[in-house]
Parts: C-alpha cells; structure tokens; sequence
C-alpha cells in the first residue's frame, strides 16, 4: 500500500508558497516578542509582511491558475517497525482552489490589516490586535496549503484558537469571554468528528496525504461502505462546526463580539469558509450518503440563518445570520456535486461579505463618533452604537461607506451586474439540477430553500440598508444633541476607506466575468460545464426583487414603526435565534451537568471508599509497627542486652592483673579437679 | 628414721607450702615477692616429688625435683629481668599498677 515516493523537491511555486505561510508567522513572532519597541506597536511591520504574502500570492495565482498543480513533499519523521519502514510525510499542494484561496486570504487579510490601521488606532492591547491577526493568517495559510489531513487538522485547531483569542479580544467585556468560550467549544465539539474521519483514514489507508490517496486504484474501495460514510460524515462534522452550519451555528452570531474588522476577515471570509475549502479538497471521499446529508444539512443552514436576520437589531448580527445562511449555500454546492460553485460562491463571498463587515464597521466607527462628540459636549448618553434602531439617514454624512454598502448587499443579494449574482445563481441551478436526478422528491426541499433565502435575503439586506441609510437618524429624533453630533459626522479616513472601495470593485461582475450573466473564467478553469436556463435565471431575480419590495414597501412605505420592537413569540423565537441556545441548555448542557454531577457523586462515594481503605491501612500497619517494635525488636533487643551482659562480665574478668589471672586459673583447676574426683 | 615419717605428713607440709605460695602470689603487690610466693610453689611441689621418691628405687623422683630447682633457678633469674624491665618501663613494680595486660 505504501508507495509513496517520500520527497518531491521544492519547487519555484511551492517555495514560494512556503514564503507566503512563513511571512505571517514571522510577522507574528517578531510582534509577540518585540512589538512593544516597533514603531506604532508593530502595526504597519505586519501590514507590509502581509502585503508582500499577498504580492507573492498573486504571483503564485498567475503562476498556477489554470495550469499545472504543484506538490512538494517531505519526510517529517520516519518510523522503523519490524514489517517495514515508513515515512510521514508533509506536503503542500497549490493547485487552483489553493492558489484562489491564497489570494483571498491574503488579500482580506491585507485589507483588514490596513483598515485596522485606523479601526482600532488606540484601542486597548492595540500591540497584541496585530500579533493575534498574524498568528490567524499564518493558520489559514496553513489550512489552504496542506495536503496533509493531519497537518490541516493541526492548522484547523490553530484557526479555532486564534479565533478564540480574537473574540475574546475584549476580555473585560463578560459577553466576549462567554462567546470566545462558547465558539471555541462549538469547534472542539465538532472537531471531534473531524478526528474521527481521521482515525477512519489512517486505519483504512495508512496516509494522510490527500495525493496519495488520489494516486490510489480504487482508494475509497478499499475502505468498507459504512466506514466510508462514517469517514464522510467525520470530516463533514467537522467542516459543520467551523462554517457554523445548523446546528452548530450558535456560535457565530456570538462571535460578531470581537472587533469588526476581525468578524470581517474570520468569521465571514476566511475562517468560516476553511470548512467548504476542506470539503471542496476532500470531495473524493465523500459518498453519495455523505453528500445527501451535506445539501440537507446546508439547505437547512441557509435558511435557519436567513429567518432570523429579518428580525434582527444589531447591524452585525444581521451580518453574521446571513454567513450562516451563504455558508449554508456553499454546503448545498458541495453536497450537489458542484464543489467548484460553492469555492466560486466562498471567493465572492469573501469578498463582498469583508466589504459588508468593513463597511458595517464604518457604520460602528461613525456611531462611536458620535457618542464620543457626545461625551465632549457633555451630553453624555449609553446607547448601543451596533443597534440598528439608533442609526438612519446616514447616507448622507457616509456617501462612500453608503455605495461601497450598496454594492456588497446587492451582491450578496443576488442581482445581476454583481458577483454574487454569478455564484448563487450557479449554486442554485446546479441544486435544482441534483434534485431532478435524485429518486426522492423531498431533496426539491433543497434548491426550494435556496430559493426560498435568496428571497429572505433580499428581505434583510434591503431592510439593513433602509435602516441604517434611508430615513431620518432615529436617534437624533428626540435628542437634539445627537442631532447635532450627527450634523458634523464626517466620512470615515482614507486606510478605511480604501479596502472598502476595493472590495465593492471586486464585489462586482466584472472582475469574474465580462458576461454578466455568463459564468465567467473562474468555473471554466476548473472545467465546469454550466449553463443554466433562462428562466432559472429569472426565478431568483424576480425572488430577490420582490425581496426588496417587501422591504420596501414595509420600512418606506408603510413606515412600519411595529417592526421596530420584539412583540410577539415568532419575533423572540427568531431574535434568540430559534432558542437553539435555551434548547442547548435545556437539553445538551444541563444533562451533562447532571452526568457530571452524578459523576462527581459517584467519585466522592469511591474517595470514602478509598479514604476508608486508607485509615484501614494505616491503622493495621501501626499495629504492624508496633507489634514489630515491642515484640520482634524486643526479642532481638533481649538477645543483645543478654550477650552485652555477658560480654561486660566476661570482660570484666580481663582486668589487666595477672594476679586475677592467676587467682582464675587457679579457681578453674580446683572447678576441674572437683569434677574429676567428685563428680565423674 | 626419715623412713618411719609417715607421706601424710610430707603432703601436708607440702600442701601448706603449696597454700602459703599461692596466698603469696595472690595477695602480694610486690612483683619479688609474687616470685618468692611462686618459689614456695616450686618447692611444694619439689617436696612432693622428693616424698614420693623414697618409694622408688630408682629416685625419679628425686632427678626431676633437681631438675626443678634448676629451672627454677633459672625462671627466677628471667623473671627478674624481666621485673627489671618492668621497673624501667613502669618506674613501679606493684603489680595493680601494671595493668596494661587487657583488650
């Protein structure tokens, strides 16, 4: 089985891939250990190192995209048993979804670095913000880049980890530190599966090295049906947990706790999408009941996420519902067999959803600004600057942030002339597609869902944009200092800016094809035969138009004022995010308490057990010890005393005087004698 | 007339001799005098055997009892010395004193 050839060079590509994983690792540890001496706490060092991965990422994507992949291995350790000897190797493999992956997130990665530059100028633990970004980029890095599954496995726990640093970022905020935990339990939960496929793996096949299993005859035939679905299943749990998909998706919407930039560039572009990325890789050991639960899974995602971002209050939260709903997209991709859709679907996403994030964070940023300029006039006054209810009308005062949140949302919705557009419509048709080849009428449920959240979709996006653009500033209404404040608000600065722009641009048709209905260079590289019908076209514009009618025709028309407070059940049950969370607690957290606590019960009667034992012992091995001192010493003690006695007497017949000598000898004659003529 | 004294009676002028000797080397501290007490031995015993010769022909008794007073002689003449020697090494001939003959 193992034929692996066990080092393949490196090559100009690879090396280059390597430099471009190594860079934010580096700029990572010169941060860690010395970024309290750089200049601007390290800030722009970890720009700049970022910004050259990215260049080389752009060279490396010419390079490969649409031309041969390539792979470099080596050995990293080597095993001598008695059957043979074997190497474990690592490789890395940049082919055309790495190559796009690179460039995306080096790319995000780039413009959040330089947006942060004035997003969290002077926040607290400002020198620690670049460094936690540093390690993040270096891990995902590492996830795109192995072709090891272990390997990846490690980089995966390396995002879940970083990520957990970063949303809990504020830590003296009690929500943070609850949902760093609870997004990073999430993760190990699932991991768990992800472990599984693996153990699955390395019992079946003996590598971890996706090539090698490629290279394989009839690899996923020497593993045994149900192990392979079981195997399928693992790494999908996995893939479950970090792309958020239901029901594990709880906890990104609580994520959005960590600093905008950072829920742009991990839990909307990169992190979240590592999971569609892994599948996308791993799509050969996925079997048909594997990919059936992955588009079920993923049609329930998209629109058990898009539901509860109608109702929504928080302009991130709105945010974060509708990854989930998009990541649950990009399930349906990968489980109808469109894999190379849902990694077209991941890159425009990325895209367009870091623009939404960062423009979102403008919004924030403007809002802080106005409670700052409150606070200098004294008119100080606690609101939530993310409540969408406070906002309104800022089109005017952010004209650029405004357009660039335009772009993204349309895109996000759907509408032709944008990239998402290009995407979902694939996703989409290729869904329908699936489900018309499938024997079970009920799998319709899947492109049906998906139709049924483009809707929803354009439901929330238009109803955010209304909210926080159209309108008067809700804030301002009663309170004429706000009013003022928001008078003299100001467009936020150019480092802000800047990615924002360059994310609406890429956030458009043009940048993947110059069809705008067509499907672009990005699905013909990866050989992808598609062309939908026309009216599959239609279905999802007219859905997504009538989106924003709705929205339309509720918050501009008919100025629904209702619609602004939480007053009935289906409301609450939607804003708590279905009670996925009280279920969770009700059923998952409380009867783990009560294992646990009868755990503990059981192991407080085996400590009394156990203590009981213990005095037991104890008391015997004093008896023991002093049964072995009184008597067994005793003896031994008499025995000594009696022979000291009787060597001091006998000694004490020595006296040196010869007459005693004499007077001895003499008196032991007569002993004798009298016993010669006495006794015998 | 020697003839008719019973051996009974030299025994026991014997024996006394013997007891006085002994007593002498016992409780005596003088070194010379513990060898006079050890002459009294000597000639207790010599008496003996002198008295048990008279009913021997061929007088063994009497060579060895010679013999006895010779090397008693010279066992006197050693001891002496080695009382001399004693006396420098000591500057005492008491024997309680010379008391190193132990451990």
């Amino acid at each position: 089985m193992n034929n692996l050839i066990p080092y393949i060079p490196f090559d100009s590509i690879t090396g280059t891939a390597v430099m471009i994983l190594l860079l934010p690792f580096l700029s990572f540890c010169m941060l860690f250990l010395v970024s309290r001496y750089l200049p601007g706490k390290g800030d722009v060092f970890a720009t700049t190192f970022v910004a050259i991965s990215f260049l080389l990422s752009v060279f490396v994507f010419l390079q490969v995209w649409n031309n041969n992949s390539h792979l470099s291995r080596f050995t990293w350790f080597t095993i001598i048993s008695s059957k043979a000897v074997e190497h474990f190797t690592i490789s890395i493999l940049v082919d055309n979804a790495a190559a796009i992956m690179l460039v995306v997130v080096t790319f995000i990665s780039l413009l959040v670095h330089i947006y942060s530059l004035a997003y969290m100028k002077g926040k607290r633990n400002y020198r620690r913000y670049y460094t936690y970004l540093g390690i993040f980029t270096f891990a995902m890095l590492g996830i795109v880049l192995s072709d090891n599954l272990l390997i990846t496995f490690m980089f995966w726990e390396m995002v879940g980890f970083s990520s957990y640093l970063l949303i809990g970022f504020w830590y003296d905020k009690h929500e943070a530190v609850k949902a760093a935990k609870k997004a990073f339990l999430f993760n190990r939960i699932a991991d768990l599966g992800f472990l599984v496929g693996l153990f699955i793996l390395w019992a079946h096949l003996g590598t971890f090295e996706l090539s090698h299993i490629k290279a394989i005859e009839n690899a996923t035939g020497l593993i045994a049906q149900p192990w392979f679905t079981v195997l399928g299943l693992g790494i999908f749990c996995g893939c479950m947990g970090k792309s958020a998909q239901f029901p594990f998706q709880v906890w990104l919407p609580d994520a959005m706790e960590g600093p905008t930039p950072v829920s742009a560039l991990i839990h909307a572009a990169t992190m979240v999408a590592a999971g569609v990325y892994l599948l996308a890789k791993t799509y050969l050991l996925l079997n048909p009941t594997v990919l059936v639960v992955i588009a079920s899974i993923g049609a329930i995602t998209a629109i058990a996420g898009a539901i509860p971002a109608m109702v929504q209050f928080d302009i991130k939260k709105v945010l974060a519902f509708s990854t989930i709903s998009q990541l649950g997209y990009m399930m349906i991709g990968i489980g109808t067999g469109a894999w190379p859709a849902a990694l077209f679907h991941l890159t425009t996403h990325a895209f367009f959803k870091a623009g939404l994030f960062l423009a979102a964070g403008a919004v924030i940023h403007s809002m802080h600004h106005i409670k700052e300029d409150l606070f200098e006039h004294g008119h100080y006054r606690e609101f939530n600057a993310q409540d969408m209810r406070m906002m309104g009308g800022l089109r005017k005062r952010l004209p650029i942030t405004f357009v660039v949140y335009l772009v993204t949302a349309l895109s996000l919705i759907g509408l032709p002339l944008f990239s998402g557009f290009l995407s979902k419509e694939v996703i989409l048709y290729e869904a329908w597609k699936w489900a018309q080849q499938q024997d079970n009428p009920l799998l319709f449920i899947v492109p049906l869902s998906g139709l049924a959240t483009a809707f929803i979709t354009a439901f929330y996006m238009a109803r955010q944009l209304i909210l926080v653009f159209f309108g008067e500033f809700r804030l301002g209404k009663n309170y004429k200092h706000a009013q003022e404040a928001f008078e003299h608000l100001k467009e936020v600065r150019y480092e802000m800016l800047v990615p924002l722009i360059l994310l609406a641009i890429l956030s458009t048709w043009i940048v993947f094809s110059f069809n705008p209905l067509g499907e672009g260079w990005f699905l013909s590289t990866l050989l992808f035969g598609h062309y939908s019908d026309i009216e599959f076209i239609v279905v999802p514009i007219l859905l997504s138009l009538s989106g924003i009618a709705l929205a339309w025709y509720f918050f501009i028309i008919k100025r629904e004022q209702r619609l602004l407070q939480v007053n009935n059940l289906f409301h609450r049950i939607l804003i708590s995010n279905w009670y996925l969370d009280n279920f969770y607690y009700r059923f998952i957290i409380k009867s783990a308490f009560k294992v646990a606590s009868a755990a503990n019960f059981m192991d407080r009667k085996i400590d009394k057990v156990i203590d009981i034992s213990g005095i037991t012992t104890v008391v015997a091995a004093n008896v023991v010890a002093w049964w072995d001192s009184a008597v067994v010493d005793g003896i031994v003690n008499l025995v000594v005393s009696i022979s000291g006695r009787i060597g001091k007497f006998a000694k004490s017949l020595q006296s040196g005087k010869i007459q005693s000598y004499f007077t001895l000898t003499l008196f032991f004659v007569v002993l004798v004698l009298v016993w010669i003529f006495f006794i015998l | 007339m020697i003839n008719n004294i019973p051996i009974v009676h030299f025994l026991i002028v014997s024996a006394l001799l013997f007891a006085i000797g002994v007593a002498v080397v016992i409780t005596k501290r003088n070194a010379v005098v513990v060898l006079m007490g050890i002459e009294l031995i000597l000639n207790a015993a010599n008496l003996n055997l002198v008295a048990f010769s008279q009913s021997d022909n061929a007088l063994q008794g009497q060579m060895f009892a010679l013999f006895v007073i010779v090397i008693a002689a010279a066992e006197a003449a050693v001891a002496l010395a080695i009382i001399v020697n004693v006396y420098n090494h000591y500057k005492t001939i008491n024997l309680d004193k010379v008391n190193q003959l132990k451990d």
